[in-house]
């Protein structure tokens, strides 16, 4: 039964009332029921048995006042009613309130210890064994006496107000129309006109980047805004609010006892322009080609080398990935030249081109290790240390590390409380006990960038791709809550493998195709074999590439072609098909959509098209293998005509179709003919 | 002479069971029934008297009822087997006690008021 607040004070009051009982003699009922605490139907029984009991002493004659005195303390009365009222209830009952009580006893003591705890990490505070800001500051390459590359860059980039003028608004959409339209240059007019016009537009700033080979190093400092190149660098990248912005991550990111060096906010804005001035060089290398000016060629090779050097330059995974995408468009761009325009090249140039593609350095090995270092630095500021590996965490600084989770390479994450520091000792313990020990957190981090290794010295692109799916599935099931750490590694880490992969075969197909050129030079033929290739060349071509579909060799028409069966694993003899068909492309389930992975025959870039198919509309036979053939389901989407595979021009000197290659540039090389 | 309140209090149990042996009573009747021993020996506070009342209810010695048949609604008391049981039991025992008191010089004076309203 609900019973409304105040109920039983009334219901006591009604039975006093009926028995018309003298003031004094009410109260005192009134104020023994109350303070007995009963339950209602108790209360309500008590209260008719000391009025029943009143109105009979009223009754024999006695007179109130010595009724109320002889009935004793109400107090204590109250107290032994109550007991006597707990006796009466019935066994479950009484084992009921005793089993409250214990419960209620637990929780105090529980509290109680909760409230030491929080009290006790509060006061912990982090045992420091490294800097690791000066540690990655050491790793990095010193600027030189000829200075950072820094205002080379900013040369290159800026407009007149100082702002980035190259990459940004209507300049980045010309760019981004002029690199789609660079690899059907050599066929289509109008698009060479157009990309020579933006040329044109832009040779001052093209001329300033060709010289970065003078500067090899660019210097950016880690943590450090407050030095003029970075201001300058946050100035031409529309970052004005940058130092506040960093201010504001060092100060959520800093340990409270600590004042030491802050838990680093990795800020590397740097990598994205290089990307972009990597971009705008290789148009300008693709038209130098075109041109037969090799000496402008070189002059772009070399300066997209630098800034492979420049993008590795910080210790992390992240530069690294720069780093190595700017080697892949290089190699790219080495290999259309060499396929379009070979002859144009002198030997030397061909030695330096074979020479730069040679280097081996990405960077990807220091980005790993930096990064572990870089989590061991999270991990030492957000844990007690035992002295033997152990620890808990501290819950401040483990606050202030999942505030900035949120912060990625390139900005800082946001939300904190209204109220940390009271949240942070309410929610302490349950902070600390429920995060994963030190020496566990240690080790699953040892062990994410163990298998990150592993997976990047993949000799294939199904150990690649297989390594790359089990590490990120790996880092999804971590616990986030228990284990932050791991959890905070880059999403889909994997491609990492995959990338180091692309690069080294990239660099192989290029490292082929000056193999072939040079070779037709010094023999005046072409290979017989590729094994002949491979002895001349000098490094073992192909190794890196599909188990399931090694490089093959032949001469047709003339020419030599590599190519490969691609993951369908049908070997097409390096001959195109005579139309785009929906059977070579292949299907990648990506979560509930389908991804048509098709390539365009024109452009050595890997075009995804998505289409709105859902995995349970599939056939149910149709397994999720990223190599399954889709003509089986081409009328389940009708799509008619795809988009990418339209159109292509046979030219008369590269062709580009590797079967239906998946990932990254697959690119058939064919050198000139001897006899044109 | 008035007994000390924590002395009659053990005894007073036996004496409430042993007023109820005459039959069922209501709350003021008993302590009325206490009130009237020789030299006012089991007074007992009023207060004391309900709360025994309901441990002994819990124990299931006696039991109650409410009556509302006359003019003044009552609450009646009454032993139940097993309070008759345990009224002989402890009957006995307090002989016993009283008996080895006199045996000790106490007298049999010294505790007939008890014996009187009790057993």
């Amino acid at each position: 039964m609900l019973l409304t607040p105040g109920a039983t004070t009334r219901a006591v009051r009604a039975i006093i009332a009926r028995r018309e009982l003298p003031a004094e003699i009410a109260s005192l009922i009134g104020s023994v029921v109350r303070r007995t605490r009963l339950r209602h139907h108790e209360q309500i029984d008590i209260a008719a048995e000391l009025a029943s009991h009143f109105a009979e002493g009223l009754a024999r004659g006695a007179d109130a006042a010595s009724l109320v005195r002889d009935f004793g303390d109400p107090r204590a009365t109250a107290r032994r009613l109550r007991h006597g009222a707990i006796a009466k209830r019935s066994p479950a009952d009484r084992a009921m309130r005793l089993a409250l009580r214990g419960l209620g006893a637990s929780m105090a003591a529980l509290l109680v210890a909760y409230v030491l705890a929080a009290i006790w990490l509060s006061t912990r505070t982090p045992t420091i064994t490294f800097d690791f800001v000066a540690e990655a500051q050491r790793r990095m390459p010193a600027v030189g006496p000829e200075g950072s590359a820094i205002p080379t860059y900013v040369r290159a980039l800026a407009g007149p107000d100082g702002t980035e003028a190259l990459t940004k608004g209507d300049a980045e959409k010309e760019r981004s129309a002029v690199l789609t339209l660079l690899p059907r240059v050599a066929f289509d007019p109008d698009a060479e006109a157009r990309v020579r016009r933006w040329i044109d537009a832009n040779r001052a700033r093209l001329d300033a980047l060709r010289t970065l080979p003078a500067t090899p190093v660019i210097g950016v400092p880690l943590a450090i805004r407050d030095t003029p190149d970075m201001r300058l660098l946050a100035t031409l990248l529309g970052l004005p609010d940058a130092s506040t912005l960093e201010q504001e991550a060092i100060e959520r990111a800093r340990s409270p006892e600590s004042a030491q060096s802050p838990m680093l906010w990795i800020i590397l804005p740097q990598l994205r322009m290089i990307r972009n001035a990597a971009q705008c060089v290789s148009v300008d290398a693709a038209m130098a080609a075109r041109d037969g000016d090799t000496t402008r060629f070189m002059e772009c090779i070399r300066a997209m080398d630098s800034m492979c050097g420049h993008a590795s330059e910080p210790v992390f995974i992240v530069g690294a990935l720069v780093s190595a995408s700017v080697r892949i468009m290089m190699a790219s761009t080495i290999v259309s030249a060499i396929e379009n325009h070979g002859s144009a090249f002198s030997d030397a140039q061909l030695a330096e081109l074979r020479s730069v593609l040679a280097r081996t350095d990405d960077g990807m090995g220091r980005g790993l290790e930096g990064e572990r270092l870089m989590f061991h630095d999270h991990i030492q500021r957000c844990y007690t240390s035992d002295g033997s590996g152990g620890g808990v965490a501290i819950p401040g600084a483990l606050s202030a590390l999942i505030a900035a989770a949120g912060t990625s390479s390139d900005g800082p994450g946001h939300g904190s409380a209204d109220s940390p520091e009271l949240m942070e000792l309410a929610l302490g313990p349950l902070m600390s006990f429920g995060t994963a020990n030190r020496r566990d957190v240690q080790r699953s981090v040892d062990r994410m960038y163990d298998a990150l290794a592993a997976a990047c010295q993949s000799d294939s692109l199904e150990d690649a791709r297989d390594a790359a799916t089990a590490l990120d599935r790996e880092i999804g099931a971590i616990d986030r809550i228990r284990n932050p750490f791991p959890a905070m590694l880059m999403p889909a880490l994997g491609n990492t493998a995959l990338q180091r992969w692309r690069l080294q075969r990239t660099r192989e197909i290029a490292q082929a195709a000056i193999g072939i050129e040079q070779f037709q030079r010094a023999r005046g033929r072409f290979p017989e074999s590729l094994d002949e290739l491979r002895a001349f060349v000098g490094i073992d071509l192909g190794r890196w590439l599909d188990r399931v579909s090694p490089w093959q060799y032949a001469i047709l028409d003339g020419r030599p072609l590599i190519w490969d069966s691609g993951g369908d694993e049908r070997d097409d003899a390096a001959r195109l098909p005579p139309s785009p068909r929906i059977a070579d492309l292949e299907v990648v389930p990506a979560g509930d959509t389908l991804r048509l992975l098709a390539m365009d025959l024109a452009t050595p870039d890997l075009r995804q098209t998505e289409f709105g198919g859902r995995r349970e509309g599939l056939p149910k036979d149709l397994a999720p293998d990223p190599r399954q053939s889709i003509a089986d389901i081409a009328s389940f989407f009708e799509v008619g005509e795809l988009p990418g595979v339209a159109r292509w021009h046979q030219g008369d000197c590269a062709l580009v179709w590797w079967g239906s290659g998946a990932t990254g540039p697959s690119r058939l090389t064919i050198a000139r003919p001897a006899n044109p | 002479m008035a007994v000390d309140d924590q002395f009659i209090r053990g005894a007073g149990m036996l004496a409430v069971l042993k007023v109820l042996e005459r039959g069922e009573l209501y709350g003021y009747a008993i302590v009325e029934a206490l009130a009237k021993t020789p030299g006012d020996a089991l007074h007992l506070e009023q207060s004391t008297v309900y709360p025994m009342l309901y441990n002994l209810e819990g124990k299931g010695l006696v039991r109650s009822r409410w009556d509302e048949s006359g003019a003044r609604a009552r609450k009646y008391y009454a032993l139940t087997a097993a309070g008759r049981k345990r009224l002989a039991a402890d009957s006995d025992q307090w002989k016993s006690v009283t008996a080895a008191m006199e045996a000790l010089g106490l007298g049999r004076l010294a505790f007939a008021r008890l014996e009187t309203a009790c057993c």
